[in-house]
């Protein structure tokens, strides 16, 4: 329970920090009039749009009005939707999630199996060629990724759409591209934890006692292998809800990572605004629910 | 201690001597348009000109001298970037260890560091403060100091209780004096490590921002700038201004990451195996 309530309180911290931090360096970074008011607009026009936005009050009552919306739940007006900007992103916070939950099961699918494959046939030409795929994975810019199978899959071939969401057959080529790190990153961690628990006592005394082999990998190994892999897989699905930003990028996918890049190239700071302390939300959550469940899989760690 | 990986340590080298030598090995200057030569095809293929080996941009400009320059961005940002890094969280991690009430204010902000993915991070404040190599190098690099503080304080709240801190402490030492010349010797291979994980990520992360339009500025020599013009015309057939920028980055990153997983099995004390 203490230790339960200590990361709580952790995790709240973080998260007033970092929408404290976004609050001022969004003031630092020059007079919002200059983006909102059209050159032609008089000074008392100015003053009043000013006024109307709640710019011309001093910096800590602003702060101060700021947080009370923030636990309201209200991040501001977009400036350039005139609409909620937490309403815009929950809009296409769905299309996402799916985007990214595609992904890593694409990444769990493949890089689990092969992770485990590889540690069983450790230094034979499986597990080399195996290692050397998950480093070039890692090593592979994303963008790069997605624009080549574009160029194989759409502009060559003709298979598969490059742009939009509207059928399953649009989550292919974004979803392969979001997972290609993934997958590497999973083989990798799943080869090395696997390594390190089959030499373990436990696995001898299993394979001591004339288990199948099968029984002592898949029962015993890979059990206590799973366990940092959680773990690993919690933290990718919080990086990826705000890392996936190139991905739909390059296929126009209607996702919020896209509206909160196009946020930025406008300036509609608001928008900025709520999609850093949504994702650090979403983080500082699943950084959360990661810990408890290490905490309660391991009960080690609680006393840590 | 594993095998060396000599040819990736002299692919990688081959990289680094290319990019330094880019003035002196590139064949045009790389920001030399003509508009009369645009899309010229690699040499090899039919249309193409010897004089251009991997072909020309929308511009004209020769994409073989521009992957030079490219790379050499790529490197400047991974070496001066970690290096910022390093400098603001080892001191920072060196202390936090040492005095407990300093190294819970830093374990918090190491907290609030890491609850925003650094992309993120790196991608607001560029996007609002404008692209450009200095400031694209000063705040990944500042953005990056949290990981060599967590690591370091951990290594020296391990080193404190060992005796020869004990010893030094009691023949009279000096706290700095104690933590760089006798605990800081002894976390560099964690240092190390962190390096050769921090390297690749850089320059992918250089990469990423500047496809997207953030990082260097339009004026400079970039792989992710290549990448993001080439887009345009993938539709159009046009591959080489994509795919082989792309693929020589891929080359870049992959031989530093093999360097790093040598670096690791080598120096890390928690992998020791039997």
């Amino acid at each position: 329970m203490r230790y339960f309530t200590v990361r709580f309180l952790q995790m709240i911290f973080a998260i007033w920090a970092v929408a404290t931090l976004v609050f001022l360096f969004l003031q630092l970074t020059g007079d919002p009039m200059e983006l909102l008011a059209p050159e032609d607009m008089s000074e008392a026009q100015v003053a009043e749009l000013r006024h109307a936005y709640g710019l011309d009050r001093p910096l800590h009552i602003r702060y101060l009005i700021y947080m009370e919306n923030l636990l309201k739940g209200d991040l501001g007006i977009s400036w350039t939707s005139g609409e909620p900007a937490l309403k815009l992103l929950a809009e296409r916070f769905p299309a996402t999630l799916k985007l990214v939950l595609t992904a890593l099961g694409i990444a769990i699918v493949l890089g689990l199996p092969a992770g485990v494959w590889a540690a069983m046939r450790s230094d034979t030409w499986v597990d080399r060629s195996l290692r050397f795929f998950s480093v070039l994975g890692i090593s592979a810019p994303t963008f790069w990724i997605g624009i080549m199978l574009i160029l194989i899959f759409s502009v060559t071939l003709g298979w598969l759409p490059s742009a939009g969401a509207e059928s399953w057959r649009h989550y292919i080529l974004p979803g392969l591209t979001l997972s290609f790190y993934r997958i590497a990153l999973f083989l990798r961690m799943i080869r090395s934890t696997m390594l390190d628990v089959l030499s373990q006592d436990y696995v001898r005394t299993a394979r001591a006692k004339g288990l199948p082999e099968r029984i002592v990998v898949y029962k015993h190994a890979l059990r206590n292998a799973l366990i940092p892999f959680v773990t690993l897989v919690g933290l990718q699905f919080g990086q990826l809800m705000a890392g996936a930003v190139v991905t739909e990028w390059i296929f126009a996918w209607p996702g919020m990572n896209r509206l909160a890049l196009n946020a930025l190239f406008t300036e509609d700071r608001p928008v900025i605004l709520a999609f850093v302390v949504l994702t650090a939300v979403i983080f500082a959550a699943v950084n959360f629910v990661v810990d408890l469940l290490y905490g309660w899989i391991d009960p080690r760690v609680r006393y840590a | 201690m594993p095998r060396f990986p000599w040819l990736t340590a002299f692919v990688l080298l081959l990289i680094v001597l290319a990019a330094v030598f880019a003035p002196w090995l590139a064949p045009h200057p790389p920001l030399e348009g003509d508009l009369m030569r645009q899309h010229l095809p690699p040499a090899w293929l039919p249309g193409g000109d010897p004089a251009f080996p991997l072909g020309t941009d929308e511009q004209g400009r020769d994409i073989l001298s521009n992957i030079l320059f490219g790379l050499r961005v790529s490197l400047s940002v991974g070496f001066w970037a970690v290096l910022i890094s390093v400098l603001i969280g080892v001191p920072l991690g060196l202390l936090a260890g040492y005095s407990r009430r300093f190294g819970e204010l830093v374990m918090r902000a190491v907290d609030v560091q890491l609850s925003i993915p650094t992309f993120l991070i790196a991608l607001v404040v560029l996007a609002l403060w404008g692209a450009g190599l200095l400031k694209l190098i000063l705040v990944i690099g500042v953005v990056g100091w949290a990981a060599y503080a967590r690591l370091v304080r951990g290594a020296v709240l391990a080193e404190r209780s060992r005796e020869y801190v004990l010893a030094a402490e009691a023949l009279g030492m000096s706290t700095p004096r104690v933590l760089f010349r006798h605990i800081l010797p002894n976390v560099l291979s964690v240092i190390l490590v962190q390096i050769s994980v921090d390297v690749p990520r850089v320059i992918l992360l250089e990469a990423t921002l500047s496809f997207l339009g953030v990082g260097v500025s339009i004026e400079t020599p970039s792989i992710g700038l290549m990448v993001k013009r080439g887009m345009d015309y993938l539709f159009s057939g046009v591959w080489w201004t994509t795919a082989l920028p792309g693929l020589a980055l891929m080359l870049l990153v992959l031989t530093t990451n093999l360097l790093g997983d040598w670096t690791r099995d080598a120096f890390d004390p928690r992998r020791k195996r039997v």
